[in-house]
This record gives C-alpha cells, sequence and structure tokens, in this order.
C-alpha cells in the first residue's frame, strides 16, 4: 500500500475552501446589509386601518426614563391647492392631512415631526416644496395643544417639570385630542402608507 | 524529522506565499483609509451627477469681491468669492445641500460658514431646488477647484458616494474675478422645475 501524497490527503480540505471562502463572504455582507445599512432612529408601524399605536422610552441622562405612548390616526388626506397663503411649489402638488393624536397627560411631549411616504418608500417633509409664504405655518406640526401640554424635562435643573404641569386640562381624558393639520408637497400623487 | 523534497517544496511555497501576502498587505490601503473614503463620483457644470440620495447639476460658476444677499452684503479685501448656482433634486428624503466645501488643486478644503448666508435648503424630496453656494477663497487657490457634495447632511463619508465636480475655473477667470467690484446678487432658494 503506497503513502497517499500531500494533494491525496489534503484535497477535501482544498475543495471546503471553494464553499468556506463564499460563505465567510456572505456572513460579512449579512452584517452589513442587516445591521449597518438599515441603521435608523425609527422603525415603521403600519396599519390599514389608518391608525397606528406608538411606544417608545426614552432616557434623559441618567436621571430620568420616560415611556411615551401616542395613539395617531389619519383622518383625511386631501390634496388641496392652497392653504393660507402656501401653495405647492411649480411642478408639485400640497397635500393637506388631517391627524388625531391621543396620549397620556403625564406624557413627556413637546414637538413631533411627520412626514408622508409613497409606495416607494421616499419621504416627504413638512418644511419644503412650498412657496407663497415666508413664514409657512405649515412649517413644523403643532401636535400638543397649547394650554395643555404635559411636563418636561428641565436641562438646568434636572429634573422633570411634571408637577408644574400636573393641572394641566385634560382632552377627553387624553392631552394630545387635538388634530393637526400639516401640508406636504409631493412632486406627484403619493400613496399615504405613514407618517 | 525527516526531509524530504516534498517537505522542502511545501515549506518553500508556504514562505513564498507569506512573503506574497506581506508585501501585498504593505502596498494596500489600511481598513481606516478604506472605512472613511468614500466612493467618488466625478462631475463636470452642467452635467447631472447622481448620488445615493439625489441629483445635483452645477448649472454656472461666477466670481466676485462683492455679493449680496436680501439680509447681507459682503465684500473680500484679499481673496474672491466664487459663486456657484446648482440645482438639487432629493430622492429619497427630504434634505438640502448644507455640508458642501471646495477643493483646491493644492488639496485645501473651503467650506463652513461664510461671510454671507447662502443656503441651500430646505429642500423637497423630487422637488428641484436651485440655488447658488458662496465661498470665499483665496485667488490662487481657486483654478482647479472641484465641489465635494456627500450624499448625507452628515458628512458622514465613509462607504458612501460624494460627488467631485470640477468647477473649470481659470487663471483668466479668477483674475478677472478679483477685478469685479460689482455685487453677485443671492436672492434664495427657489424650489420648483422652472430655475
Amino acid at each position: 500500500m503506497t503513502t497517499p501524497t500531500w494533494w491525496q490527503r489534503n484535497r477535501l480540505a482544498l475543495l471546503s475552501l471553494l464553499l468556506i471562502g463564499p460563505l465567510a463572504l456572505l456572513s460579512a455582507s449579512f452584517r452589513l446589509i442587516n445591521v449597518y445599512l438599515p441603521w435608523t432612529y425609527h422603525v415603521a408601524h403600519t396599519d390599514a386601518s389608518g391608525t397606528v399605536r406608538l411606544a417608545q422610552t426614552y432616557r434623559y441622562w441618567s436621571e430620568l426614563s420616560t415611556a411615551i405612548e401616542v395613539t395617531a390616526r389619519v383622518e383625511s388626506a386631501t390634496q388641496v391647492t392652497q392653504i393660507g397663503k402656501v401653495r405647492a411649489a411649480p411642478g408639485s402638488v400640497l397635500w393637506q392631512v388631517t391627524l388625531t393624536l391621543a396620549a397620556d397627560p403625564k406624557a413627556m411631549l413637546d414637538v413631533c415631526t411627520m412626514w408622508l411616504a409613497d409606495d416607494a418608500g421616499r419621504q416627504y417633509g413638512t418644511q419644503a416644496g412650498k412657496v407663497g409664504d415666508m413664514f409657512d405655518p405649515t412649517w413644523l406640526p403643532d401636535c400638543v395643544p397649547k394650554g395643555a401640554e404635559g411636563p418636561r424635562y428641565d436641562i438646568v435643573q434636572g429634573a422633570s417639570r411634571a408637577e408644574r404641569c400636573s393641572s394641566s386640562p385634560d382632552v377627553d381624558g387624553r392631552r394630545a385630542g387635538g388634530s393637526s393639520r400639516r401640508g406636504h408637497a409631493d412632486p406627484r400623487d403619493p400613496g399615504v402608507s405613514g407618517t | 524529522m525527516k526531509w524530504d523534497r516534498t517537505a522542502a517544496l511545501t515549506s518553500v511555497i508556504v514562505l513564498g506565499a507569506l512573503g506574497v501576502g506581506t508585501a501585498v498587505s504593505t502596498h494596500l490601503p489600511k481598513a481606516d483609509d478604506v472605512t472613511h473614503a468614500p466612493f467618488i463620483v466625478q462631475g463636470a457644470v452642467g452635467k447631472p451627477v447622481k448620488l445615493r440620495t439625489g441629483e445635483l447639476v452645477v448649472l454656472g460658476v461666477d466670481g466676485s469681491t462683492v455679493v449680496t444677499s436680501p439680509l447681507d452684503r459682503a465684500i473680500s479685501k484679499n481673496g474672491v468669492f466664487v459663486v456657484i448656482r446648482v440645482r438639487w433634486t432629493p430622492s429619497l428624503k427630504p434634505q438640502g445641500l448644507d455640508v458642501v466645501e471646495v477643493m483646491s488643486a493644492s488639496g485645501r478644503l473651503y467650506g463652513d460658514e461664510q461671510a454671507v448666508q447662502s443656503r441651500c435648503n430646505p429642500a423637497q424630496t423630487g422637488i428641484p431646488l436651485t440655488c447658488q453656494l458662496v465661498f470665499e477663497m483665496p485667488p490662487s487657490e481657486v483654478p482647479g477647484a472641484t465641489l465635494l457634495v456627500p450624499s448625507e447632511l452628515s458628512g458622514v463619508t465613509g462607504g458612501d458616494l460624494e460627488a467631485h465636480i470640477a468647477l473649470g475655473a481659470t487663471d483668466e477667470s479668477v483674475k478677472a474675478w478679483t477685478a469685479r467690484t460689482d455685487p453677485i446678487d443671492l436672492p434664495g432658494p427657489k424650489a420648483g422645475t422652472t430655475p
């Protein structure tokens, strides 16, 4: 019986390299595609009924952790020609979206940012694509009704000003019961899939 | 250990492979350099450049020692204002051009806050925004300069597309701009399909 040569002894290992090499490459790509590229500050919640519940926990330094739970319902989404003096920029259309937001009166809420998204995932904001008014009142959504603001975190004092705001009037037992109307200018007709 | 021809040949191959590997790794870019390096998209005046987040066209380049905006007027005593007229169309999300820079032929970067405000925001997805970018530069640095536009507002360019658009400025044009004392007007950004 002859002693097997180096190539005979190692051919299986060499052949397995053909499989292991691409697998190692794929595992690195998997991490890039699934961990690095989709890294954003938000996760989409979709609901065909037009109502979504958003929940998130915030941590302010090491002293205060607060949970926010907001229910948002789309009341209407209408294409309009003008909102006050605001018109769509040439070549685009203006959409007015009315929302009802509801949250616990003790929730720390201040401002919110909204976008329209079309079927392709493109986002449209409230701050651009409009002409006609230098002081555009639809620039930022006013999600919290005036006079019924909730507690805020006091950066200087390092504490929540919840006590000061605890006597704020509730709206139907909830704080943010009002509606928020925003104007979005889009270059074409977007299917509203979320805000 | 008994040395035969096969063992000697294997040793030579292994040592040779190690030598080749060392030589290759010495000449290849380091991991940090590659991680932080952008993918550069070359462009020129008048030619649209597609980035991951939108499309940019440099419509024209002008220069003078005086620029005026609705709020500001600035005079450059030792330099020259390079005014770059661009049309930016975001394709994914609403974002303006906030972190653009000009790189001279010698490799120096010019940008950040300028003597006169020249904003190119806010921009809406799919809607062209025509605006002027202003850079005050030493005249000697302008010929051969390039406009750098990253894909993201964050200015993090590693692994992302970055437009490098040759401005086409020559010694003659810069000489004319340096001698010029009539102001270039900066009317501000204009949204819409008509520039």
